[in-house]
């Protein structure tokens, strides 16, 4: 995916990097592990990952330590993490209340690299997320993948603007809206969709009539020529139409949709009550990103969340069906718990293999990023992270995390 | 001969055909008859009362209070524990021998304190000391089906922490069909919280609280004086000398209301007192010194600034669920990650016990708590008994649950694999002496929870 971050930052991040007391910015790093998990291959005994110029030169079992280099040891080396969901990050609030559909607005114009929970997660090994619009919106916007830390006004923060377009099937974004009495049915701050009914009646006049009224017509919803683009490049493929949907109906609304309007890339976003329909789900090669929220008991703290029915062991059933699946935190609250995520999986039956994959390099593929990320393989970014052992293990203790080649944390030096 | 309802047919052949008699045609009466008579004539020679054994052999032997034994035996008699070692432990025969071969066996983990499995935790009224949760206690609550799936045989369920006197507590099992079934100790403590609502300040929400003792012993001080006044009547009256004697009237009593309060003065009750901060906890011990009552402190993770304060008073403490907390610089804003049972071990606190919080899908897991505790650095014994042994003493039940040792109540849980694994399950709960749960029976952690979790023994690594 062609990323249109702006390159005019390039200049001051390198006065950044310069004044930043680096450990081996420029420099060589070497790490060596007891086991090097690769992701893309086979899982390296005893290896040693090289680290040049930001990215991974080299990777294999006892390979030569060059001269010079910042060597860090341990145990269990894994790709940094990818969260495919967050909703950290962002100064402000993510939900534009203006309209229900903004397909054009941008998370990353949002967000701030300097966010105190962007910090934190980065030292639990999430090396990147996706950030993304909330889901009040039935069509929120263009969410973003950025790097967890790192020079705060590089452009490789964010490694790409427009990764998803977010849509949400469910109850949010009806959620609190009225029937309009006596007043104006376009005002400004009137929010309309009442059911789920009207919250896909938008989507449907999103892509079709909306899209292809002249401009200024008195359209509603009312897409300028820049919502358009954004809306045709969705259409066209060239950005996944990331769906919200937690009911089982809700995920098969989607799909409707996508026949009728010619969506060619869905992700299902949270998909709770996925195990009730993984077949369609594999059919329809949409991958899954799961949260939180399938641990979520009947009577859990969010239980009626669209009144899903969570079970949790939904990534098991739905991994043996075949749907590629990633992890998110999805809200602030979870946010240092991507891993747990994972860990939790695998207590319910999900292979330790596939986990370990929807962690890091399962996201990254349906993020559009996995050429840069996701996996340990030379010429990808090194976002690395060190475990004391098992990644999934809760005992695991994070001892080092690289973002883009650069020591980003060590727990030597934190205490 | 007594049939205790645990008895397993499969195990305890002799039981067999008495069982099977009732509901047999007559045709098979004859040789069952026999076998009865045989039966009756094996039960005369124990003693009336028929002993109830239950063992676990083969398995590895986490005591907790003591080293790990290797393909360990554990022997419960009568609901009691009467013996754990080494595979030369004789079972007798009549005990139903549980197969512990590749598993691990540790005690009940012990929750300390939680509100759940009540229908609501505080009181509207900031200081009601008469209630209790006994009537609140919902035995069919999903909690305590949950918390012997998770391995919990004790659970100190207190009122919440949002009422200044909330109330008593009670220690229960997970298991029981009545909450009298259910309890292990009905008077485990009175409810205090330090923290104020937040319509109060700290100012009034600590003085009402000095109040109601300054009150409760003023009391006190006039029923004393008025039983003197009565006594002495009653002296002057015998010995023919004074007035006429009075008509006997009621025997002066502190109301009903203010019982546990008085229980709580004369240290019959010791009072669970929840603090926010580190100034809850230098209040808190100030109040329970001035009126001399026993206090167990439940911490939030801000009270590790009390640490010392804790540490001087060698009191077991029990903590928040949250363990890991952002502490946040109030000029800079800047934000630090703080492990408390580390900090509050600096400062010299010995004895901590963790609790769990089921609102969140790993911390609602004791041995999840335990295992953060390893990542922070904790040794792994000490972070299992910091959910075993150290709750139980914090709870008072030190000489009952918490480890596996001689004369404790029969409380053991069989795992699949290490308690700290997160691939491991519980398999089986014995509850003083009596299965209380087995993972084959479980069909909710079928359905719900995943078929794989619910495989066969070994099947899930």
């Amino acid at each position: 995916m062609p990323t249109t971050a702006t390159r005019a930052f390039a200049a001051p991040a390198l006065l950044v990097l310069a004044s930043l007391p680096a450990l081996a910015a420029d420099g060589v790093v070497a790490l060596k592990a007891r086991r090097v998990h690769t992701v893309s291959g086979p899982a390296i005994e005893n290896g040693v990952v090289i680290v040049r110029d930001g990215k991974i030169a080299a990777v294999g079992a006892g390979l030569p330590i060059p001269d010079g280099a910042f060597v860090i040891e341990g145990e269990d080396l894994a790709p940094g993490l990818v969260d495919a969901g967050a909703g950290y990050g962002v100064s402000g609030g993510a939900n534009e209340r203006s309209s229900e559909v903004t397909p054009d607005f941008r998370i990353a114009d949002a967000i701030d690299p300097l966010d105190r929970t962007l910090a934190q997660v980065m030292e639990t090994g999430v090396t990147a997320a996706y950030v993304e619009p909330g889901g009040e919106n039935v069509i929120a916007g263009l969410g973003a993948v950025v790097k967890t830390a790192g020079p705060p006004a590089s452009a490789d923060r964010v490694v790409s603007d427009r990764a998803g377009l977010e849509v949400t099937i469910g109850t949010e974004p009806s959620a609190g809206n009225q029937t309009p009495r006596g007043g104006a049915p376009t005002t400004f701050y009137f929010r309309r969709p009442t059911t789920r009914m009207g919250v896909i009646w938008l989507l449907r006049r999103s892509f079709t009539d909306a899209l292809r009224a002249p401009l200024g017509s008195p359209m509603e919803p009312a897409i300028g020529a820049a919502g358009r683009a954004v809306l045709e490049d969705a259409l066209a493929g060239a950005i996944p139409i990331r769906v919200t949907a937690r009911k089982s109906h809700d995920i098969l609304s989607a799909y409707r949709l996508a026949d009728e309007l010619g969506w060619k890339r869905i992700v299902i976003e949270d998909g709770v009550e996925g195990y009730k329909i993984a077949p369609e789900i594999a059919r329809r090669k949409s991958p899954v990103i799961l949260g939180p929220y399938m641990f979520e008991t009947p009577r859990g703290r969010r239980a009626g969340l669209d009144g899903a029915e969570p079970i949790w062991a939904n990534a098991t059933v739905l991994d043996a069906a075949g749907v590629p699946l990633a992890f998110q935190t999805g809200d602030r609250e979870e946010a240092a718990r991507l891993r747990d995520v994972a860990t939790f999986s695998v207590r319910h039956g999900l292979p330790h293999g596939t986990a370990l994959r929807a962690l890091t390099l399962g996201g990254a593929e349906i993020l559009g990023v996995s050429s840069r990320i996701g996996s340990i393989e030379a010429g990808k970014d090194a976002d690395l992270v060190l475990f004391s052992g098992d990644p999934l293990d809760p005992r695991s203790v994070v001892e080092a995390v690289l973002v883009g080649g650069r020591v980003t944390y060590r727990r030597s030096e934190s205490f | 001969m007594k049939t205790g309802p645990t008895c397993d047919v499969r195990t305890v052949p002799l039981e067999v055909p008495m069982k099977t008699t009732a509901s047999l045609p007559a045709s098979f009466l004859a040789p069952a008859a026999t076998l009865a008579f045989l039966l009756l004539a094996a039960a005369a020679a124990p003693p009336a009362r028929a002993e109830e054994w239950i063992a676990v052999k083969g398995a590895r032997i986490i005591p907790v209070s003591s080293p790990p034994i290797e393909n360990g035996t554990v022997l419960v008699r009568d609901g009691r524990i009467e013996a754990v070692g080494g595979p030369e432990l004789e079972v007798p025969w009549q005990a139903r021998t549980l197969d512990g071969t590749g598993k691990v066996v540790v005690p009940g983990y012990v929750l300390a304190h939680t509100s759940r499995g009540l229908d609501s935790a505080n009181e509207q009224v900031d200081t009601v000391p008469f209630v209790s949760v006994l009537d609140a206690l919902d035995p069919v609550n999903a909690f305590f089906e949950d918390s012997l799936r998770d391995g919990v045989t004790t659970i100190c369920v207190m009122p919440g922490n949002a009422t200044l006197i909330g109330g008593q507590g009670m220690i229960v099992k997970p298991h029981g069909l009545t909450v009298e079934q259910m309890i292990v100790k009905r008077d485990a403590g009175l409810k205090i919280s330090m923290d104020p609502p937040r319509s109060g300040s700290r100012m009034s929400h600590v003085q009402k609280l000095r109040r109601t003792f300054i009150e409760l012993k003023d009391e006190l001080e006039r029923i004393a004086e008025k039983r003197a006044e009565a006594a002495e009547a009653a002296k002057a009256e015998t010995s023919g000398v004074g007035p006429p004697p009075a008509p006997p009237k009621e025997e002066p009593e502190v109301d009903l209301k203010k019982r546990p309060l008085v229980d709580l003065l004369e240290g019959r009750l010791a009072a669970f007192v929840y603090c926010d901060r580190a100034a809850d906890v230098d209040r808190a011990f100030e109040v329970a010194e001035t009126f001399k009552f026993k206090i167990v402190p439940v911490l939030g993770p801000r009270c590790h600034k009390a640490a010392r304060l804790l540490a001087e008073k060698k009191l077991p403490v029990i903590l928040d669920p949250t363990l890991v907390y952002y502490e946040r610089d109030e000029d800079t804003r800047k934000e630090k990650k703080r492990f408390v049972p580390d900090l509050l071990r600096q400062g010299g606190v010995a004895t901590m016990a963790f609790t769990s919080d089921p609102s969140e899908f790993g911390s609602r897991y004791l041995w999840y708590q335990a295992a953060l505790a390893v990542r922070n650095g904790m040794d792994e014994a000490e972070a299992l008994r910091s959910v075993t042994l150290y709750p139980a003493q914090a709870i008072g039940l030190g000489d009952r649950v918490g480890s596996l040792e001689k004369g404790k109540d029969g409380n053991f849980v069989i795992l699949s694999g290490d308690p700290l694994d997160y691939r491991t399950w519980v398999e089986t709960v014995v509850i003083e002496g009596k299965i209380a749960y087995r993972r084959e029976d479980d069909a909710r952690l079928k359905k719900v929870l995943g078929a794989a979790a619910a495989a066969a023994p070994g099947e899930s690594k």
